[in-house]
């Protein structure tokens, strides 16, 4: 995968969550003075065959997240998002911190995730990689997830070869 | 005259670019062999080979990731192992699952590897990430190291087929009159090759260590709460056991055809010369070819215990160093691996944590008998072969000069070729120096903090290594990996077997005599300097009138880098070794013990401020003992 890739999905799922998230969906019910919602994001976790580094898999959540109207969710609906509390540490130790990633109140509710998984075809001289990302915002109480979306595309690599 | 020069000339060149170790390769192999493999990492890195079109680019490359490893920097190797990863997943895998060793890209043509290169190159790139507790990078890098192989089959003898009967069947194959598959256009390819391209079948693969390592990753990911891992941890680990065990019966079935071909060639109707040169061939295999009777019962057990989930941290430890590759047959045309002299055998490695008793583990991979694999190989010193010496030279026994009889026509070909092509025939004989000869996947169990693991491979003392200080593992996976790379050498290292950690550095949480006092000022601490380790000092009575500042300045005015090095850095030499460098090495690998469990020549202060501490350290020490009160 490419950094394009990357830029795509983290795009895709940002506005399929957004869009959610506006039309209604698992906050529609929410308002200002509900039980504040916590969701605490995990990087990605990777089941393709590529290698993807640590600050591929926290940008493409990060990425997710600085799409959404995280102050109007935070005002109107009472959701905040936050990072778990070892990338929270190693970001203070590099001086990284937002102060937006570092709410008072830190006990999560929900939990964002992303698995990504690849399926891999050669055909002639092409090989071609199917890429499955699978998004997800759990419940931790209950255990249900309460969203879910994906986002697919596959990416072929050319090139003769010979022994 | 000028134009033997001339054809002089080219032949040198020509040799040259044949591909010979290098001598900064020979350096760092020599650096291997006495475990400095900080001076290692010095020889290679800024001396990278930036040709992507030339062997060096892949193999200077591995041996500094390698070096890097085995001195406990993974964060140091990961850039070096990307780069790799990124080579070898180039266009990648063929149609029908194997790999190929030469790519053309965008008209840049570049090399992977051997397959057998290749298949372990996956696999420290899974060592590299599972010690950063990248446990899902290790899972991909291992996963893409079980690609399938081109096998040619066997010889009527019922062994495997060897490079020069591939020539051979391939040259046969190209004269056979009889009807075959359509021609290939020009566009698709030059019918000469169609053989090699199309005349094995893609078989399994039989790398043990590439299933065991990935079934390790995923039984980690399954510790996490996914199930699916567990069962693909459990299919890969039963896959390992399964080739072990058919790998064992084709290596006795091998072994009986090695013997019946002895009798057969001392029969009285033998070439005697022949059957000579044959049998000494057959016989060096039977003697190198140790097949321990247990080998594959060993791997099932060791499977068992991996598939009961008992233990926390795994170490893979290589030993000894790999076969070396060689030119041979007319004009060096054809290249093949062989085991290096001392270099042989399969015997257990030994693992005890503490004082329990020593756990029994077989080699996981015997780089000896995978490369001496056609299936292993690359056909490409065959290409070459018919490419430069033609078909006809070939079919001739030109290519088969291990036989040893000389039915070439040699003269009139030769003379027609020219001195400059026979250069160019010559086999590329360039590879990496320092891969191990065996490599052991051990799975431990570290219960207590500060534990010691010993390992020894069967009776070999020199290979004893003593790694003390190492914790029970952290984080959500509670598994931790360790890459040991047992020194080379046939003579014992002290330093290797001490057992004690004698400088306080920020891998070991433990105290060390004398650690009240940082290095650069004559003690025995070579943590950073943090307010932490300030405070230390300063219960100890020692560095009163410093602040942080003052203490982190002294290291400044020695040139000593502070940042801790990330990902995208390479630490030079640490200080201990009169580097600049206060990484240390991950406790439990050979980096750790070189360092900390040896020791050291005072460093001499490069600047003021340090010498005149130094002195005044001294003169207090002095009346400290004066007064009956050091420590």
């Amino acid at each position: 995968m490419t950094v394009d890739d990357y830029e795509h999905i983290a795009a895709e799922i940002g506005t399929r969550l957004s869009a959610n998230m506006a039309g209604g969906g698992f906050l529609a019910a929410r308002g200002p003075n509900d039980e504040k919602m916590v969701i605490a994001i995990q990087k990605v976790q990777n089941l393709t065959n590529d290698i993807m580094s640590e600050p591929t898999r926290w940008y493409l959540m990060a990425r997710v997240r600085d799409s959404l109207p995280v102050g109007s969710l935070s005002r109107e609906k009472n959701v905040a998002f936050v990072i778990p509390a070892e990338r929270l540490r190693q970001a203070r130790q590099r001086g990284m911190l937002r102060e937006e990633d570092a709410p008072m109140d830190r006990r999560p509710t929900h939990v964002m995730s992303a698995t990504f998984r690849s399926v891999t075809r050669s055909t002639g001289r092409e090989r071609t990689d199917l890429y499955y990302c699978d998004y997800a915002i759990t419940d931790l109480g209950s255990g249900e997830v309460v969203w879910t979306d994906k986002v697919e595309f596959k990416r072929a690599a050319s090139g003769r070869t010979w022994d | 005259m000028i134009a033997a020069r001339t054809a002089g000339v080219a032949l040198v060149a020509a040799t040259a670019a044949a591909g010979c170790a290098k001598p900064n390769d020979r350096l760092v192999l020599r650096q291997v062999e006495a475990g400095e493999y900080g001076q290692a990492r010095e020889a290679l890195s800024g001396r990278l080979d930036e040709n992507r079109t030339s062997r060096g680019f892949l193999y200077e490359r591995m041996m500094l990731g390698l070096v890097c490893l085995a001195d406990g920097l993974p964060a140091a190797a990961e850039p070096t192992f990307d780069e790799i990863y990124e080579t070898l997943r180039t266009q990648g895998i063929n149609a029908d699952k194997t790999v190929a060793s030469v790519v053309l890209n965008e008209r840049i043509k570049f090399w992977k590897g051997e397959p057998f290169e290749q298949a372990l190159l996956f696999v420290y790139v899974a060592i590299q990430k599972a010690m950063m507790n990248e446990w899902d990078n290790a899972r991909a890098a291992a996963a893409n190291s079980l690609f399938l192989l081109k096998d040619f089959g066997s010889d009527p003898s019922g062994l495997s087929k060897t490079t020069e009967q591939i020539a051979r069947d391939a040259v046969a194959h190209e004269q056979d009159p009889s009807p075959k598959k359509p021609r290939k256009t020009k566009k698709q390819g030059n019918q000469g090759e169609d053989y090699l391209d199309e005349g094995y079948e893609a078989a399994e693969t039989t790398f043990v260590l590439g299933y065991l390592m990935s079934g390790v990753a995923n039984a980690v990911l399954g510790r996490e709460g996914d199930p699916d891992r567990v069962k693909e941890a459990d299919e890969q680990f039963d896959k390992a056991a399964q080739i072990a065990e058919r790998m064992h019966r084709r290596e006795q079935e091998d072994l009986r055809a090695i013997r019946r071909g002895l009798g057969e060639l001392r029969g009285p109707d033998a070439d005697e010369a022949a059957a000579r040169r044959a049998a000494d061939g057959r016989e060096a295999s039977l003697s190198q070819e140790r097949v321990l009777e247990s080998a594959a019962g060993d791997i099932a057990a060791l499977v068992k215990r991996l598939k009961s989930g008992r233990f926390n941290t795994i170490f893979i430890v290589d030993y000894g160093l790999g076969p070396t590759k060689e030119a041979y047959g007319m004009d060096g045309a054809f290249s093949r691996f062989v085991q290096r002299c001392g270099w042989t055998g399969r015997e257990p490695l030994s693992a005890a944590v503490d004082d329990r008793p020593p756990l029994s583990v077989p080699a996981a991979c015997d780089l000896n008998a995978m490369a001496r694999d056609h299936r292993w190989n690359n056909m490409e010193d065959v290409r070459r072969a018919k490419s430069y010496l033609g078909t006809a030279l070939l079919a001739a026994g030109a290519g088969v000069a291990a036989s040893g009889r000389d039915e070439y026509g040699v003269g009139a070909g030769m003379m027609l070729m020219g001195m400059a092509m026979k250069a160019s025939a010559r086999a590329d004989t360039r590879h990496c120096l320092i891969l191990p000869q065996r490599v052991y996947l051990v799975p431990l169990n570290i219960s207590r903090p500060r534990s010691t693991v010993t390992l020894q491979v069967g009776q070999d003392a020199a290979s004893r290594m003593v790694l003390p200080g190492i914790d029970p593992p952290t984080g959500p996976s509670r598994v931790q990996l360790r890459y040991v790379r047992l020194t080379p050498t046939r003579l014992p290292a002290d330093w290797a077997t001490g057992g004690r950690i004698l400088y306080a550095n920020d891998q070991h949480g433990g105290r060390v005599a004398g650690d009240d006092l940082p290095f650069i000022l004559g003690g025995r601490c070579v943590r950073l300097p943090t307010s932490e380790v300030l405070s230390h000092y300063q219960q100890a009575g020692r560095l009163m009138d410093l602040t942080l500042a003052d203490l982190q300045n002294l290291y400044r005015e020695e040139g000593i880098e502070l940042e801790p090095q990330s990902a995208g850095g390479l630490p030079g030499r640490h200080v201990l070794e009169g580097g600049d460098s206060l990484v240390s090495p991950l406790a439990g690998t050979a980096g750790f013990v070189r360092l900390f469990c040896r020791e050291h020549a005072p460093r001499r202060p490069r600047s003021a401020a340090v010498r005149t501490l130094m002195k005044r350290v001294r003169e207090e020490r002095a009346a400290l003992a004066g007064r009956g009160q050091d420590h």
